[in-house]
This record gives C-alpha cells, sequence and structure tokens, in this order.
C-alpha cells in the first residue's frame, strides 16, 4: 500500500468527528498499512455559526493552503461548495465517522478510491 | 446525472457501519454511529432522488425528506423518525467546542430508522438493494 498524507477533521484526537468548516485544526498522518500521526496544523474556522452565510473564498483559499501537501481528508462533514472546491484542487474529501485508527477498516466509505 | 446507485450504495455501506459499531462500543462511540446514521440516511434519500432524475437541491436532512416525500410520499410515522435526527443533531452540532451526547436508546431508535429508510428506499428504487449488495 502507498504512503500518503492525509488531513482528518477530529476535535479529539482520537475520532473523525468534526465538520470541516467548523474545524479549527487539522490532525496530519501519514496513511499507508497503518495510521501514523505527523502533526496538527492550526487553521481559521470557514464557518462562521450562521447557516446561510456565504462562502468566504479568501478564508477558505488560506484553509485549503494549510491542506495543500496531503491527497485526502477525511471529515464528519461539509458543505457543498467547500468539498467542490477541495474536489477541484485536487484533494479527495472522503465523509465518515469512526476513529482515526480504524480509517480504511470500519467498513464505510473511508477507503474509496 | 448520476443515477443513484453509488449514492444508495454508501448509503447501505455506512448502514452497515454504524450497525457494526453499535456493537462495538468500546471503539466506536454513540457519537460517531449517530454520524454514520446521518450519512446513510442522506445518501439513500438522495440517492431515491437522483433514481427519479432529481438532485435535492436542499442539503439539510429536513430538505432532503422533503423533497424525497415530493417524489416518493413517505409514511409520517418515517418522516417524523428521521425528524428525529434533527432534534438530536441540536445536541451534536460537530462544534468543536461542543459534545455530542446521544442515549443507547437514541441510537436504537435511529438505526431502526435507517433500517426502515433502506427498506423504503428498497421498495422504490430502480435497483432493488439485494441486487446491490450481491453486486458489490
Amino acid at each position: 500500500m502507498q504512503t500518503i498524507k492525509v488531513a482528518v477533521a477530529s476535535t479529539d484526537g482520537k475520532n473523525v468527528n468534526a465538520h470541516f468548516g467548523k474545524s479549527e485544526r487539522f490532525s496530519i498522518y501519514s496513511m499507508g498499512p497503518e495510521m501514523a500521526h505527523i502533526e496538527d496544523r492550526p487553521c481559521e474556522k470557514l464557518s462562521t455559526g450562521d447557516p446561510d452565510h456565504a462562502f468566504d473564498a479568501s478564508k477558505f483559499n488560506r484553509i485549503a493552503e494549510v491542506l495543500k501537501d496531503c491527497q485526502k481528508v477525511y471529515v464528519a462533514d461539509i458543505g457543498a461548495v467547500p468539498a467542490k472546491e477541495l474536489t477541484e484542487r485536487g484533494l479527495e474529501v472522503i465523509r465518515c465517522s469512526c476513529p482515526i485508527d480504524q480509517i480504511g477498516k470500519c467498513g464505510c466509505n473511508c477507503l474509496r478510491p | 446525472m448520476s443515477d443513484g446507485v453509488e449514492f444508495i450504495h454508501e448509503g447501505l455501506q455506512y448502514l452497515n457501519t454504524a450497525r457494526n459499531g453499535h456493537k462495538r462500543r468500546k471503539v466506536f462511540n454513540n457519537e460517531l454511529v449517530f454520524n454514520l446514521i446521518g450519512l446513510s440516511v442522506e445518501k439513500l434519500l438522495v440517492g431515491l432522488c437522483l433514481q427519479r432524475g432529481h438532485m435535492p437541491m436542499d442539503h439539510t436532512l429536513a430538505g432532503i425528506v422533503r423533497e424525497t416525500n415530493r417524489l416518493c410520499p413517505m409514511k409520517q410515522p418515517l418522516i417524523e423518525a428521521i425528524q428525529m435526527m434533527d432534534r438530536v443533531q441540536d445536541l451534536c452540532s460537530l462544534d468543536a467546542n461542543s459534545q455530542c451526547i446521544v442515549s443507547d436508546l437514541q441510537i436504537e431508535n435511529l438505526l431502526a430508522m435507517n433500517e426502515q429508510v433502506a427498506s423504503f428506499v428498497n421498495q422504490n428504487t430502480k435497483t432493488p438493494i439485494n441486487d446491490l449488495v450481491a453486486g458489490e
């Protein structure tokens, strides 16, 4: 299995349980046969708390910069616009809900090609 | 436009993981299972809508249910059971500063609802779920 770098939205460092737009940090992992934690990277929170808020492109670009060397991002949820924008930047967005060490083993879509 | 089969397939995978996860409570807490149920219901209903040639524009669960109900009328108890997700969701905003607290009983009720949604989709889909599972 090829080793790649992935980002995980997590509130506790154990589970994929955070919304992309509400994350203030992403945990970066090396993903090969096992998940190995590399570092946590802080970022701005995209969400303003108002579900109808406009998409803030400049803020989003700064978050995307934080994730630019990752190939996948695992989130519990994400808005349609940021998901599309990340995908267009070549980052695969995967919505899942499982312990980080179970990614690829839990049976949901988290190892989707 | 996708014919929805991929969405339905993913919805079934999420349901299966939620089922199995609920049996592995030391690994999957209720918050994770709750989120899996939400993903499953969303994928199943969007897949059904796509099979009817319609992409739901409202991405909230309540909105997807409303749009699904227009295409394939759903029984009121099932609609209300799905709407229970939103009530619990108020406690589980996926906010970095909030902790999701869902009881075991709520999870069991929501899993039962998820099974009903899968059954409803199976009854109304052009590709029966059994064929999807067999085709894995």
